[in-house]
């Protein structure tokens, strides 16, 4: 039952707009299931590449991510795999895939603060929707009976307050979609945590592939970031953002 | 107390003196000999030069310094010692002159002292003495732990010392204090069995490179420092110990990094040969919360006790406690050494079949790779509790968890693209996302500005009538000019009178076929009233009287020349609208 609730709620997401479900790249994706099938992980991780740049597609990045893990790129591949959630969230595909990789790596996901906890309930970009959905719904309910010259009656006012909760609700976790898109996943292998963002920089620590941390900063070709061992400069190649910009 | 003041006195009192003196004094050319100098003197206290001034064919080259604590006239006095590396390029007598050494900010006179170098000389003659260092490996990984022996051969009179206050030199490596061991073993030398001290450790390099691992130490004559075994006959000097600074020429290790590309899950920074036995539990029938330990052995020969256990994974349906470290076994007979670690699991549900598998890998640097020592899954047989326990809680948290975090390996592959997405940026990162929040807005504002012209024009309904008696007036012109240029007489003054009518009702406010002559008259001025104008509306008002109440069409014709007065008089009522 729960799972039909979410089925349909997805299904009310993509109509709203930002999903609109064609099937781009879908020659692409078949050419990659078939090389994945065969055995092939890097010509399957190209194919579903080129199917992502005609179009970003949650199972496509799932699959682009068991790719790269067969291929050994397993940096690369969580960060697909995050991708996936990030676009459906409700997939258990991506996040069960996460949660193997992380056990295998042994590397703790990055504490999220409650903002970004809520706004993964939902895909990244219909929070944006809601909001504005509801925002200008309680500005109608409260201005168009007065234009329009009809009596105001008790729902309107029941929907406008509806609506206005709504909107309030959703301000946090679009807060937390922005602030998510400063977190990215470790892809290169014994990257060094810098003091100071130069290559003779002293060595404050060192990142294993998989591991997550946030961007506070950028400065020339290094960014400032904390992870859970602490603060440091790492090299922009060195890591990949779950939203690149 | 009684132990403090059984204790000898350290005098610091008597003044500082300073010796020099070669070892030997006597050298081969080629041939090292140390120029030692002794100051009664706490190490940090005297400033040493880095560089004695010699005679030319003699160089000096600083090497080690130390400290000791020695008896003297019943009580310890501490001497540091500072040695230089005294090589002759000639032969000849090479005398060091007298210095001056400040040594606790005041000057103290090192005394003169001389070496002999001679091209031959015969033999046996007496080297210098100094420490030797052996090592178990030469090329080893960052992380593998060696061996280390430090040796000081016997006198040439077959006197063996031992050595205090031995310590390894260099950078970049752990000396391992616990795995010393010390011994006094025949060994032979130059074709010659000679007696001598054995100070064994293990050290472990720490970072990539070169090595230099050298050593110093004190001879301590029969003053042994910790055990030692003794193995065949040695004779061991006696009397007071000579306390001499010695010193070893320093070994190159190199040392690798490990290969970090194909790294094994579960490698906690175990380098060896090792591999593991069969993991065992303590019973392989369980109940849900029921605690159960998992042992696992490895067997390997070296750096057992370095070994770290790999973390438990997080894995559904158990919880497991890291690894508790077992003792080391030593090997007996065919069996080699051991370690264990033993794991606490608990079982949440009794939908377990068998326990986790425990990813753990080791580095094996004789083969230079990775070694899967991966600890596999044990079967159980797990029942249902009949208590509620806290695992069952945990259980039913753990239920309450989406499918995903129940999964134990990757995903099928997706059969489709499923959701597509224009991009990964969110809309609000979007350029186009604040125009279109800006659509709304405007028509927001649209509106406003509609209603707030609505009531305007409520409050002011005249100027309603006007606009649409403008309007209504370019409709009846056009039907004017209709009747007019089809020579329509009727029509025309029906026109005319329509038009007149309509644009003096604004001026009342009435409906426009409700007025009559007299009506439109009264809006024309009194001059206009008496004059063509009026006289032209009244005609017109006159010929449709008659055109609707009798016959005839004489005036009609004549009413279609009056079109340009006709205008005019429209022109001027629509000017005062």
């Amino acid at each position: 039952m729960i799972f039909q609730l979410k089925k349909y709620l997805l299904l009310i997401l993509v109509l709203l707009g930002n999903y609109d479900g064609r099937a781009a790249g879908e020659v692409r994706f078949r050419e990659g299931v078939a090389a994945y099938e065969a055995g092939r992980y890097e010509p399957a991780a190209q194919a579903f590449r080129c199917s992502l740049s005609e179009k970003v597609a949650a199972g496509t990045l799932l699959n682009l991510g068991l790719a790269e893990w067969r291929s050994g790129r397993t940096g690369e591949a969580m960060v697909a795999w995050e991708q996936s959630a990030w676009l459906n969230p409700f997939n258990p595909d991506a996040r069960g895939n996460l949660l193997y990789a992380r056990e295998t790596l042994q590397v703790n996901p990055l504490d999220l603060t409650w903002c970004e906890q809520a706004s993964t309930w939902l895909p990244a970009g219909c929070w944006t929707w809601i909001t504005g959905g509801s925002l200008w719904l309680a500005v109608a309910l409260v201005t168009l009976p007065g234009f329009f010259r009809v009596r105001k009656r008790a729902w309107h006012q029941t929907l406008a307050a509806l609506a206005a909760g709504i909107f309030l609700l959703s301000l946090p976790p679009n807060l937390g979609v922005f602030t998510r898109t400063g977190i990215a996943i470790v892809t290169e292998k014994n990257t060094s945590l810098r003091l100071t963002p130069t290559t003779s920089a002293e060595t404050v620590g060192s990142l294993s592939v998989g591991e997550p941390l946030r961007r506070l900063r950028a400065r020339g070709d290094y960014y400032f970031v904390h992870t859970q061992s602490g603060n440091g400069w790492v090299g922009r190649r060195q890591v990949k953002f779950i939203c690149p910009k | 107390m009684q132990i403090m003041r059984s204790q000898p006195a350290v005098d610091v009192a008597a003044p500082v003196t300073a010796t020099a003196a070669f070892d030997p004094p006597l050298v081969r050319l080629g041939e090292k000999s140390i120029y030692r100098v002794t100051f009664s003197a706490t190490e940090v206290s005297v400033s040493a030069p880095e560089k004695v001034s010699a005679p030319a064919p003699l160089k000096l080259q600083r090497s080690v310094s130390g400290q000791s604590m020695q008896p003297a006239g019943g009580a310890m006095r501490i001497f540091s010692t500072f040695n230089y590396d005294a090589r002759a390029t000639q032969p000849g007598v090479f005398v060091v002159p007298e210095f001056t050494v400040e040594v606790y900010g005041k000057p103290v006179v090192v005394p003169a002292t001389q070496l002999e170098v001679k091209a031959t000389l015969s033999e046996p003659h007496e080297p210098v003495r100094q420490l030797s260092i052996e090592t178990s490996e030469t090329n080893v990984f960052v992380g593998e732990t060696f061996n280390v022996s430090v040796r000081l051969a016997a006198t040439t009179a077959n006197g063996v010392e031992g050595v205090s206050q031995l310590q390894i030199n260099g950078d970049g490596f752990i000396v391992d204090k616990n795995a010393v061991r010390q011994s006094i073993q025949t060994l032979e030398t130059k074709g010659r069995k000679v007696p001598t001290f054995i100070y064994e450790t293990s050290i472990t390099p720490i970072s990539a490179g070169p090595l230099a691992v050298s050593a110093q130490g004190f001879t301590a004559g029969m003053q042994f420092s910790g055990p030692i075994t003794l193995t065949g006959q040695v004779s061991i000097s006696g009397g007071p110990p000579k306390y001499l600074l010695l010193e070893a020429d320093p070994v190159t290790i190199n040392v690798r990094p490990l290969p970090t590309e194909k790294e094994l899950p579960g490698f906690t920074g175990a380098i060896g040969s090792y591999d593991c036995d069969p993991p065992t539990l303590t019973t392989n029938r369980l109940s849900v919360g029921e605690p159960v330990t998992l042992t696992v052995v490895i067997h390997g020969q070296k750096n057992l006790n370095r070994i770290n256990p790999p973390l438990p994974p997080r894995a559904p349906g158990w919880q497991i406690f890291p690894a508790v470290r077992g003792g080391i076994v030593a090997g007996t007979g065919t069996n080699r050494p051991n370690a264990s670690f033993k794991y606490t699991l608990i079982p949440l549900s009794d939908a377990a079949h068998a326990t986790p598998e425990i990813p753990f890998s080791c580095f094996d640097p004789a083969r230079g790779q990775f070694v899967n020592l991966t600890i596999p899954p044990v079967p159980v047989t797990v029942i249902a509790a009949v208590t509620t326990t806290n695992a069952e809680a945990e259980l039913v948290i753990s239920e309450n968890t989406s499918g995903a975090e129940k999964r134990a390996g990757l995903s099928r592959l997706a059969k489709n693209p499923a959701y597509t997405a224009g991009s990964l940026v969110p809309l609000q990162l979007r350029a186009w996302f604040p125009l279109v929040q800006l659509l709304p807005v405007l028509g927001f504002c649209g509106l406003w500005f509609w209603d707030r012209r609505r009531r305007f024009l409520e409050q002011h309904p005249e100027i309603v009538r006007r606009r649409m008696a403008r309007r209504a007036l370019r409709h009846a012109r056009h039907s004017l000019e209709q009747s007019a240029a089809t020579g329509d007489a009727a029509g025309f003054i029906r026109s005319a009178i329509n038009a007149l009518q309509i644009v003096s009702a604004p001026h009342y406010p009435a409906e426009p076929r409700a007025l009559v002559c007299g009506d439109v008259l009264e809006i024309l001025s009194p001059t206009e009233r008496e004059g063509k104008s009026g006289e032209t509306v009244r005609r017109f008002f006159a010929a449709a009287d008659a055109a609707a109440f009798a016959s005839g069409a004489g005036t009609k014709n004549n009413l279609l020349a009056e079109k340009s007065a006709l205008k005019e008089i429209l022109v001027t009522l629509e000017a005062r609208l």
